[in-house]
């Protein structure tokens, strides 16, 4: 058995590479994480003894939790939609192919490689209150950063054109992929055209936007970078925290692993309980050919 | 006949015009960082929108000189291109194996890989970063890309590609003389080069564009940031500097803008939109 | 330039790589087949053969029968499961293909898209040989001998499928391998193609001094191109014999209707022994078998009883004869100089052959569809198979 030998050491040669860093850098610190949060933890990160539920009690009774909960959930709320609705209607709008398509295919995906920390330093310059463009041209005068909900506001509208570009290309190929003689026959058929979006292309790419659904609300469920970059480390900040920013607070800045174990957790808990009641929904509504 | 022709063509136009000006309120915050970074002091306190020239470059030569930007674009390249590399070479050698070997445990160690999807990563940072530490390799260049070189669904798209390429080719290679690892470097990866580009390609702009990690795990070392760490530290010093930072921010851009460009023309010529899901 | 021996060769796929295999082939069709069993699904079983230094073998046989397994058993592209194989003497069951010195042209060719035509055929030497004259020497000679060489730089996707098909040759031949594997090489061109690259085959068989195995479903490229060939069904070797050999005396009622298009008709008759006599009866047609066959027949110790009678359809004739079997005349096939005529008889359906050039060079053809008509064979051409087994009674 000379072959199988040399053919299994083959097999680990091959996987054992990103198995070593799966195991090191995605599985044990995710065990590590649940067992932190179920214990003392010190501020270098090493497990004193068994805490039980404290954690988790002194992470949830603490004053800015239920706002970092809410802020989390509220910018799911809206961001998922959002990004829905804007990349569908561009998808719509760019799903026949034009002498200019390219152009606008372009112009549509180009906030796909800004990166996230470029973007909140655009943001941050545009929201100025002093000198930033929006105020200007919407004649307001509004301190965008000094108060929580403006703040918000301004995190949303950020985060939510992020997604804009990647999600509007998935959209866009999922609908080119419909096969044409399906919309033939709507026009055939005489289907008015809005019928044709709302009964016909929208329940064909339902895969799509279920993916696109699923991986927005994960990603606007780790939201932290804006309000981290954008409203800085500090007290007053924490106004606008979720969930993964108050975790990086916490974490980083007060080396507290234990809340920062429990916050990663609940986040983490949240999202997959939502994503699986979205799988059960999926069932029902969406269409796979 | 010609009626409908001249209908067809005045509503294109119409549409394109619509579509481009939409395409231009989309990517107003790029155009806006573009021409604010050429601004100077005082223009930038005046409300229009474009710069008095584009010649004015001190707020570049100011964030390259007092932000060490080349430093942070260096370490970016440097992450970005060999955390890439590590990533594509460990997806490679994986995908491989699933599309091509029979073993024991197949299933289970193929959704061991998989499952890595499910955790988002931004969950593990504290938790990463305690292993970062205590392997002592905090501000290193390993450290901000390690935790990028386990891509599952790089991985599995590369398996599936692998597995579209007719078997009696690797059977060809192996009665040619050829093994295992000379058939993957001399046959399949040429075979495969648009999809491994695509995502060679992919990986780099989102190595390059990362934040959160690269920031933690060199917060004790400016000299080790990368420069999307650095962008975000440029307005600390003369607070509200602005065009110091668009400056910065627009040289940032620079690179992932020419790999989006290049990425874009590739999908389009091979026709693979949807291939870069996950 | 060598042997190779297969000694009790067996393939079996284990329950698990069958369930996989089977989806992927969507064969379901060999669900119920009696080479499943709960070890898994007996691909090859008991296959032995000798096949001499130079040879040329074909396996055939439908498809699933086992001859590309064996095939791949002995490019060491499929584990052995149990049995010997030597080449040149040497046990090779453990032996990676790359280790073996074989070369095999594949169904679908299995040229490398990114590689000139050049670079295809030279691969396989670039492991083996340093020296790049020498390389390119090599090259250009089977080049030459495949009428190849303005292709080199091209690329297979520009090639045709006969051009990609003499590539893929090219490929194998470069190489002067011990024993040359072809697995089923020209099923993917179409009929005139194949034809020609039949007779290529052929002549280059000659140029080249190898043994080769050869696998092929066609049983026309079987008979012309085999020294011997091997017929298989089920995983089993049916019989082994030149093509002569096979079509003048097939072991069963498999082989006999696999061999010859089209293919050999079969009739329920009974067989009498009256001493060292038999005869064969069919309705009101009755034979004797003839001296050589009874002699066969009785040193075989058949009793007589319920047969099957073979009979090619060339060997049904027309007649007036009392001593006959009548059928109705079906359909009717004009070939060209040669018409098939469907018979029915009994409710059993029969074909048969018959010459209709005339010496004028015209069509000579007064067959009735619909019409009732006399038919008998020749009994030198009767086959005579047990009703039970199929096999031959006379071997």
């Amino acid at each position: 058995m000379k072959m199988k030998t040399r053919k299994n050491l083959k097999v680990l040669l091959f996987l054992l590479p990103i198995l070593l860093f799966a195991v090191v850098f995605v599985y044990y610190p995710f065990i590590r994480n649940i067992v932190n949060s179920f214990s003392l933890v010190n501020a270098k990160g090493e497990i004193r003894g068994f805490a039980g539920l404290e954690n988790y009690r002194y992470t949830y009774g603490r004053k800015d939790f239920p706002q970092a909960l809410k802020h989390t959930l509220l910018i799911a709320a809206i961001n998922v939609p959002a990004t829905l609705i804007i990349t569908i209607s561009l998808a719509l709008l760019a799903n026949k192919r034009r002498r200019l398509s390219p152009l606008y295919e372009t112009l549509f995906t180009m906030p796909m490689s800004v990166s996230m920390s470029a973007a909140c330093m655009i943001f941050k310059s545009m929201f100025s209150p002093s000198v930033g463009i929006i105020n200007y041209v919407f004649g307001l005068k509004i301190g965008w950063f000094e108060s929580k909900e403006t703040a918000l506001a301004a995190c949303l509208i950020l985060t939510i054109w992020m997604g804009i570009g990647f999600d509007f290309l998935l959209m866009l190929s999922a609908l080119r992929g419909i096969p044409s003689h399906i919309i033939e026959a709507t026009r055939v058929d005489g289907i008015s055209p809005l019928r044709r979006i709302f009964r016909v292309q929208i329940p064909l790419i339902s895969p799509t936007i279920f993916y696109v659904f699923c991986t927005n609300f994960v990603l606007a469920m780790m939201t932290s970078a804006p309000m981290i970059i954008i409203m800085g480390v500090s007290a007053e900040s924490s106004a606008t925290n979720t969930l993964m920013s108050m975790m990086y607070q916490s974490g980083f800045s007060s080396s507290d692993y234990g809340l920062a174990a429990v916050l990663s957790i609940t986040a983490f808990v949240l999202t997959l309980g939502f994503t699986i009641l979205s799988f059960v929904f999926e069932r029902k509504r969406v269409h796979y050919q | 006949m010609m009626r409908l022709k001249t209908k067809n063509a005045i509503k294109d136009t119409v549409v394109s015009i619509i579509a481009i000006a939409i395409g231009l309120i989309i990517i107003f915050p790029i155009i806006y960082c573009v021409c604010g970074a050429f601004k100077t002091e005082s223009e930038f306190l005046t409300p229009n929108l474009l710069p008095g020239s584009f010649s004015y470059t001190k707020n570049f030569s100011d964030a390259l000189r007092k932000g060490d930007l080349l430093r942070y674009i260096g370490n970016s390249f440097i992450v970005a291109f060999f955390g890439t590399l590590i990533r594509m070479v460990l997806s490679i050698l994986a995908a491989y194996a699933f599309a091509y070997f029979d073993f024991r445990f197949k299933n289970v160690l193929f959704f061991l890989i998989l499952g890595t999807m499910m955790i988002p990563g931004d969950v593990l940072l504290a938790t990463n970063y305690l292993t970062i530490s205590k392997l002592h390799m905090l501000n290193t260049y390993f450290a901000c890309m390690v935790v990028s070189f386990v891509s599952a669904s790089q991985m599995f798209m590369l398996r599936q590609r692998f597995m579209s390429v007719p078997r009696d080719m690797r059977e060809a290679a192996q009665i040619d003389g050829y093994g295992d690892l000379s058939y993957l470097i001399t046959i399949l990866i040429p075979i495969c080069r648009p999809v491994i580009t695509t995502l060679f390609v992919h990986s780099f702009i989102n190595l390059w564009n990362a934040y959160l990690w690269p920031l933690i795990v060199t917060a004790s070392k400016p000299a080790m940031r990368t420069i999307m760490v650095g962008i975000t530290k440029l307005n600390s010093w003369e607070d509200e500097n602005y065009q110091l930072v668009l400056a910065g921010v627009c040289i940032s851009l620079i690179p992932s803008m020419i790999l989006f460009i290049i990425m874009r023309r590739n999908m389009r010529k091979g026709g693979m939109e949807g291939s870069l899901v996950g | 330039m060598a042997s190779v021996v297969l000694k009790n060769v067996s393939k079996i796929y284990p329950p698990a790589e069958w369930a996989k295999i089977r989806k992927k082939d969507q064969a379901s069709d060999l669900n119920a087949s009696p080479q499943l069993s709960e070890k898994g699904f007996a691909a090859v079983t008991d296959f032995s053969l000798e096949i001499r230094d130079k040879e040329f073998i074909v396996l055939v046989g439908p498809s699933g029968c086992g001859k590309s397994t064996t095939l791949r058993m002995i490019a060491g592209l499929e584990e052995i499961s149990g049995g010997e194989l030597y080449i040149d003497d040497r046990l090779v069951n453990e032996i990676e293909p790359k280790d073996r010195d074989v070369a095999m042209v594949f169904q679908n060719y299995a040229l490398y898209p990114h590689m000139t035509v050049y670079n295809n055929i030279a691969f396989a030497l670039k492991k083996r040989i340093r020296s790049k004259a020498e390389i390119d020497r090599k090259v250009r000679e089977a080049a030459e001998i495949l009428g190849i060489t303005e292709y080199l730089d091209r690329k297979p996707k520009s090639l045709s499928g006969g051009q990609r098909q003499r590539v893929a040759i090219g490929r194998a031949i470069v190489r002067n391998p011990k024993v040359m594997l072809m697995d089923e090489p020209l099923s993917n061109l179409d009929a005139k193609l194949r034809n020609q690259m039949r007779e290529e085959l052929l002549t280059l068989r000659n140029r080249i001094d190898t043994t080769f195995v050869y696998v092929t479903h066609d049983q026309t490229e079987a008979m012309t191109l085999g020294d011997r060939i091997v017929i298989m069904k089920d995983g089993f070797i049916q019989q082994v014999g030149t093509p002569q050999e096979v079509f003048e005396n097939p072991a069963n009622t498999f082989v006999a209707g696999f061999i010859g298009t089209p293919q050999m008709n079969f009739f329920d008759a009974s067989l009498e022994r009256d001493g060292q006599r038999y005869t064969v009866r069919m309705g009101n047609f009755h034979a004797d078998v003839g001296e050589e066959a009874a002699r066969k027949l009785a040193f075989n110790n058949v009793t007589g009883g319920d047969i099957i009678l073979g009979v090619r359809p060339e060997s049904i004739t027309e007649t007036e004869d009392e001593v006959s079997f009548s059928a109705r005349v079906g359909v009717l096939e004009l070939m060209g100089s040669s018409v098939h005529i469907h018979l029915e008889h009994n409710g059993k359906k029969a074909i048969m052959v018959t010459q209709v050039l005339g010496e004028n060079g015209k069509l000579k053809m007064d067959y009735k569809p619909g019409s009732i008509m006399r038919f008998r064979f020749a009994r030198e051409a009767m086959y005579l198979f047990d009703r039970q087994t199929g096999k031959n009674l006379e071997v």
